[in-house]
């Protein structure tokens, strides 16, 4: 046996599974609703080729929302790949860092100081400049030669202190309308999302992926240490640049129009790595696509459990997410990984 | 043009510190050459510069002739191989595939492994006595397996240049001889070694070379008897060794501490 052959992983059979789930769930996505649509119609309204008023229903109404559910899991998916690989731990992601937390910041600045209300594209412009802040001060860190270690720790300050502001910030409004809006903000959905946001986010989040998705070289050679990594010819100064501007217009982006979604970078990586071989690069794109599906799936869920009001994105995946957050801590009190 | 790797009065600063002072060194093809020195004498600094990982504050560091820094990151990396301190390995990637990384200076971006690469990584195990560990995780090795596995992944590169920080530090008797035996038959086929060593025992018989480095500077080099001489380690280390032959070889101990 050579080592051409030992080095044989899943990747390719379980991005195309994984890509046959995500087709499967964005139809079924289509087809939920008040209006009851076969997926059948659901693909010809699509392309414009059903009953007029279903093609409207299915354009307008249901394709933003499973088409954000897809580009939002999926760059959460990666980006969670790609910062595991670029921290060498298991634990990190977007939420991690302080992107996600900085980038509700942002989001909540515009919705206290009324902006939002006043400019529809304020919202998403604060997520945006809260997340390139959060990821600019990680950036100038890591120029300065900050240990992987050290970077954590400050993307966990950075987070905390934005919370503390969105806090304050509730805590000083006198506009109970106000504090409703942002707690719903911190809670994630996809709900009557609309065209215009999906323009807005979707440039950007794949602008981010493709930066992320180019590191996986760099990922890879990580694996061995920092300066092993160097002396394989990686610049470590790029990778880290990659994948922190990648995650950053990702998340700010993701952030600006479905508030914060956690944990899917945290799941989809873990239950995914030991399908393919545990090698940093080739699990970028079965966690891009392990994520939308798990997204689409969330969002599928909270629109099929019908009790009282539709349960919030956010919570639901953050409910399947920390049970895998806790197995993890517990893992690594066994293993250095 | 001078080939290997060659170190011209090489001063390094860490952190506004000068840790390494007006260092010259030769290392010609087919050499296996010590490194030897107290802690925080500036041995690792020294390899990391090496690696073009560290700015010069003066001197130069060439290999053939070019200055290191002026070498592109991916060529240096194909002709200078490093296997760092500690062995870090973090996800529990089989044995094989860390083995593989030490091909990737030779790959383009996105090039998949070609038959070349893996006769490298075959060869670079059979020679590190690892084959048997291949699909094992390398997480789940011992030390001194996973000390084997990290000089095959540094073997597989097939570099010129091998620079290797304590390669044996980890290992039991047996497998240090053996690590030891492998980089004086890598250096005997050509290619220029030069290890950091603890173990002046180690460094007597099987190096050709030693170079011994106190508080940054070189204090003494040269064939192992004249480097490691008595004199030498009382001066740098403050010890007494015990020397003897045996076999036709050096034999080198520390035996007492000088007060």
């Amino acid at each position: 046996m050579t080592s051409a052959e030992r080095n044989r992983d899943f990747a390719v059979p379980l991005s195309a599974g994984l890509a046959a789930l995500c087709l499967a769930l964005f139809v079924l996505s289509l087809t939920l609703g008040y209006v009851e649509i076969s997926p059948g119609q659901a693909i010809g309204g699509l392309f414009g080729q059903s009953d007029p008023k279903i093609a409207t229903i299915v354009q307008d109404l249901r394709l933003p929302r499973a088409a954000l559910a897809l580009v939002i899991g999926a760059s959460l998916g990666l980006a969670g790949a790609a910062l595991q690989g670029l921290f060498l731990n298991p634990l990190a992601e977007p939420g991690v860092i302080g992107v996600s937390s900085a980038a509700a910041l942002g989001a909540v600045i515009t919705i206290y100081s009324g902006w939002a209300s006043v400019l529809p594209w304020a919202l998403p412009a604060g997520g945006l400049s809260g997340a390139m802040v959060a990821t600019l001060v990680l950036w100038l860190l890591a120029a300065r030669g900050a240990g992987r270690l050290t970077l954590l720790l400050f993307g966990v300050a950075i987070g905390g202190l934005s919370i503390s502001l969105i806090s304050l910030s509730m805590n000083l409004s006198s506009n109970p309308w106000a504090i409703s809006e942002i707690a719903f903000w911190l809670m994630g959905s996809l709900k009557d999302r609309t065209l215009a946001d999906l323009g807005l986010a979707a440039p950007f989040i794949v602008a981010g992926s493709l930066l992320l998705a180019l590191s996986g070289r760099g990922l890879e050679a990580l694996t061995l240490g920092e300066d092993a990594a160097r002396s394989l010819g990686v610049s470590l100064n790029r990778v880290r640049a990659q994948i922190v501007i990648g995650v950053s217009l990702c998340v700010g982006a993701g952030v600006a129009v479905a508030g914060t979604v956690g944990f899917v970078g945290l799941v989809v990586p873990h239950l995914l790595r030991p399908l393919v071989g545990y090698a940093p690069s080739r699990l970028l794109l079965p966690a891009a696509l392990g994520g939308a599906a798990l997204l689409l799936a969330a969002d599928i869920l909270v629109r099929a459990i019908a009790i009282g009001p539709e349960l919030q994105l956010g919570i639901v995946t953050s409910l399947i997410g920390t049970p895998f957050f806790f197995a993890l801590i517990f893992r690594l009190r066994d293993h250095s990984w | 043009m001078v080939s290997g790797l060659e170190f011209t009065d090489v001063s390094i600063d860490l952190s506004r510190r000068r840790v390494v002072e007006g260092f010259s060194l030769a290392v010609a093809q087919g050499r296996l050459i010590a490194l030897v020195g107290p802690n925080g004498a500036g041995k690792s600094t020294l390899m990391r510069a090496a690696l073009g990982l560290l700015p010069l504050a003066a001197g130069r560091i060439t290999l053939d002739g070019t200055p290191i820094s002026r070498l592109d990151a991916r060529l240096r990396a194909r002709r200078i191989a490093y296997l760092p301190q500690g062995h870090q390995a973090v996800w529990p990637v089989p044995v094989a595939r860390i083995v593989g990384l030490g091909r990737l200076p030779h790959r383009s971006a996105f090039a998949s492994a070609s038959a070349e690469d893996a006769a490298a990584v075959d060869l670079a195990m059979t020679r590190a006595d690892v084959t048997d560990l291949a699909d094992r995780p390398v997480t789940e090795l011992s030390g001194g397996e996973r000390a084997r596995v990290m000089l095959a992944r540094a073997l597989a590169v097939e570099a010129g240049v091998l620079l290797a920080d304590e390669p044996v530090s980890s290992l039991d008797p047996r497998h240090q001889l053996q690590v030891m035996a492998l980089l004086r038959r890598i250096a005997d086929d050509g290619t220029a070694v030069v290890c950091v060593l603890h173990d002046l025992g180690l460094a007597a018989r099987f190096c050709d070379y030693v170079a011994v480095l106190d508080l940054g500077r070189l204090t003494a080099a040269g064939p192992p008897e004249a480097a490691l001489s008595p004199e030498v380690l009382r001066r740098t280390y403050g010890i007494e060794p015990y020397v003897a032959r045996h076999e036709g070889q050096p034999v080198l101990l520390p035996w007492d501490v000088l007060a």
